[in-house]
């Protein structure tokens, strides 16, 4: 709008304005002359129309002219130049006025001599040449106006096009999933923004990397804490079977627990850094059945609920997800160990998994003592043990359920069993938010 | 035939090899994957328990080559890292069992039978679980060397747990072995065929019914 303006202007300095102003010469010439001519007969101011007197009055195929008294009255001249009306004050005034319908641009002047005022009024009717700059003017401002718009349309649609490759990124990137580390593709982007997407796929890669060395060294750390402990433990086991242990076995047995302690906080230690959303930032996923996994998790705990006189079971109808097999798990191992440490002999627990709502569940219900209301957020952190917890668990129990349930943006709901009795724990998975394979 | 174990750590490879002589089996160390190699040409063993974390080859590249050359060794794998990804390659490439570090002494032995019960039936087609002989060609079940009178179904579902003895059998998996091309079971039918073997087979072995999985086969521990 502002350059369609500016560019008027332009055009009004390059084209109409010279017109006016000859246009104007031409009118001040004209009056000069014409006042040339006034003279005073009997009282009265009358134009002497003989040749001779120089310079002489515009002709009528250039100016024409006419001479009123201040009421309007013609005096001489030309009938068809109109009137102007003119302020008293003023000496001359320009105005544009239409004779025979056509916009002639006139010079009013205000003549006082000794027989009274009269005013002189110029018209240029010899170029017209105005008009045809002003008409000029109007319509090289509407083509400027045009050639403008389709110019902002093409330059809107050329921001588009030129802005698709950046778009497509943007997309691409917005839907990856937080896992996914793979570098983006450099020869499909314009030039550029390669730069930036090479950038990128630098940062993927030192993430990749940094990925890959904490997965390496907790494997590392595994293979070193778990080795000797098995050895140690193998032993513990054969020393108490010899008869000679006989003596000292109560210490043995002491010995044999705390080991086994050591082995069970290794091993959640290494679960929990295993399942840090960090670490399983480039991980694949697959599709994992979820009643298979439950299976397998019970089928693993159910000697040690024999022992314990629990009624372990399964309640299963088909669910999948997208996870990695091993977190999916290590997630139920963990609510099922929970479930069986807190459940006294005789009780019941059941692992249930299944569609609800559209969603994967997977659900362990317990006949334990349940958990108070006001712990069953505290209980989710680390190291939190309750008071009179039974057993020497670590207390990561659940905070490695919690961080897989994060990996997966999976939802934990900890609440009261049926009827009040016992802890239902309850993880769902919510479809189509999946982490991507 | 002897056991070979291939673990680097002697303290561990202690542990194993004491557990096994106490379970009455000869064993034979390595302590690498190119030592278990050597071991395996010279000498046929019944079972290899195999370490992962071996210096140098590690212990699924052995499984590996074991398999490439045509070994029927049963092997069962051992590991410190217990991701279920590492146990799915390992079954993969050819090994038959997997066992997570740390284990009991008790437990590695009862594997090592179960694998090489496994491996002599498909051999000569007669399982020995403690008092109770299956034979799988004659479809005979003997207890204490007596024999037991089955019904076709009862020793369908027999057949169905003892090849997988000490694992769980599913309910639908029991009722396909279960079925004829005229007759489906229902789980209620195979509950009552489930009690009736269990009435046969007494104390010599033990059908537990798994809550909402299926059931088990087991042998009865040693007196």
């Amino acid at each position: 709008m502002l350059l369609a303006l500016c560019g008027g202007l332009v055009h009004y300095f390059n084209n109409v304005a010279p017109v006016v102003i000859s246009s104007d010469r031409r009118l001040r010439e004209a009056t000069a002359a014409i006042m040339a001519h006034l003279h005073v007969e009997d009282g009265a101011i009358v134009l002497d129309t003989r040749a001779g007197v120089a310079p002489p009055l515009p002709t009528a195929d250039s100016v024409l002219f006419a001479l009123r008294d201040p009421q309007g009255r013609l005096l001489d001249g030309d009938a068809r130049v109109p009137a102007v009306p003119m302020p008293s004050d003023a000496a001359q005034i320009v105005a544009v006025t239409q004779i025979q319908h056509r916009n002639v641009r006139t010079l009013t002047t205000r003549f006082e001599g000794a027989g009274g005022v009269v005013l002189i009024t110029a018209a240029d009717v010899g170029s017209g040449a105005e008009s045809g700059a002003r008409y000029g003017l109007v319509s090289t401002l509407l083509w400027d106006f045009v050639q403008l718009d389709v110019t902002l349309v093409l330059v809107w649609v050329g921001i588009q096009l030129g802005l698709r490759p950046v778009k497509r990124l943007r997309q691409e990137i917005a839907a990856r999933s937080p896992q996914d580390l793979r570098p983006l593709d450099e020869t499909s982007v314009p030039r550029e923004i390669a730069p930036a997407v090479v950038t990128l796929n630098r940062l993927f890669a030192a993430l990749r990397a940094s990925v890959q060395s904490q997965q390496q060294f907790i494997a590392n750390t595994a293979h070193q804490l778990r080795t000797p402990l098995t050895g140690l433990q193998a032993q513990l086991d054969l020393l108490l079977a010899e008869p000679s242990a006989a003596p000292v076995k109560d210490r043995l047995l002491t010995l044999q627990e705390g080991i086994r302690q050591l082995a069970h906080s290794a091993n959640q230690l290494l679960t929990l850094a295993r399942a840090d959303p960090a670490v399983n930032l480039a991980a694949k996923n697959q599709t994992v059945a979820l009643d298979l996994i439950v299976g397998d998790v019970v089928a693993r705990f159910y000697d040690r609920a024999l022992q314990s006189n629990i009624d372990l079971g399964a309640d299963v109808t088909p669910a999948s997800i997208l996870a990695d097999p091993s977190l999916i798990d290590d997630l139920l191992s963990n609510l099922v160990d929970n479930a069986l440490k807190y459940t006294p002999a005789g009780g019941t627990v059941t692992v249930s998994a299944g569609q609800k709502n559209g969603n994967a569940h997977i659900t362990v219900d317990d006949t334990g003592p349940g958990i108070p209301e006001a712990d069953r957020e505290r209980v989710r952190q680390r190291f939190v043990r309750l008071p009179g917890a039974p057993g020497h668990g670590s207390g990561l129990g659940l905070a490695i359920v919690e961080e897989i349930t994060r990996i997966y943006d999976a939802a934990l709901s900890i609440e009261s069993g049926a009827g009040g009795v016992g802890t239902r724990v309850q993880v769902q998975f919510v479809s189509g938010r999946g982490p991507d394979t | 035939m002897r056991l070979l174990v291939v673990e680097d750590d002697d303290i561990v490879a202690d542990a194993i090899m004491r557990g096994l002589s106490l379970a009455n089996f000869a064993v034979h160390r390595a302590t690498s994957a190119e030592a278990a190699h050597a071991a395996l040409a010279n000498e046929e063993f019944a079972l290899a328990i195999i370490d992962v974390g071996l210096p140098g080859a590690d212990g699924l590249s052995l499984v590996r080559r074991l398999r490439s050359a045509g070994a029927a060794t049963p092997t069962l794998i051992l590991t410190a890292r217990c991701t279920l990804a590492d146990k799915v390659k390992a079954l993969d490439l050819g090994a038959d069992d997997f066992l997570s570090k740390p284990f009991e002494p008790a437990e590695l032995a009862a594997r090592c039978r179960a694998l090489m019960r496994r491996s002599s039936g498909a051999l000569n087609g007669v399982i020995k679980l403690n008092r109770l002989s299956v034979d799988l060609v004659g479809k005979r079940l003997s207890i204490d060397a007596a024999e037991v009178e089955l019904t076709a179904r009862e020793w369908l579902l027999l057949e169905c747990l003892v090849r997988r003895t000490g694992q769980v059998v599913s309910k639908e998996r029991v009722s396909q072995a279960l079925a004829t091309p005229e007759q489906d079971v229902s789980p209620n039918a195979v509950e009552v065929h489930v009690s009736r073997l269990r009435a046969k087979l007494g104390d010599a072995a033990v059908i537990r019914s798994l809550r909402g999985l299926g059931y088990r086969l087991e042998e009865a521990k040693d007196s």
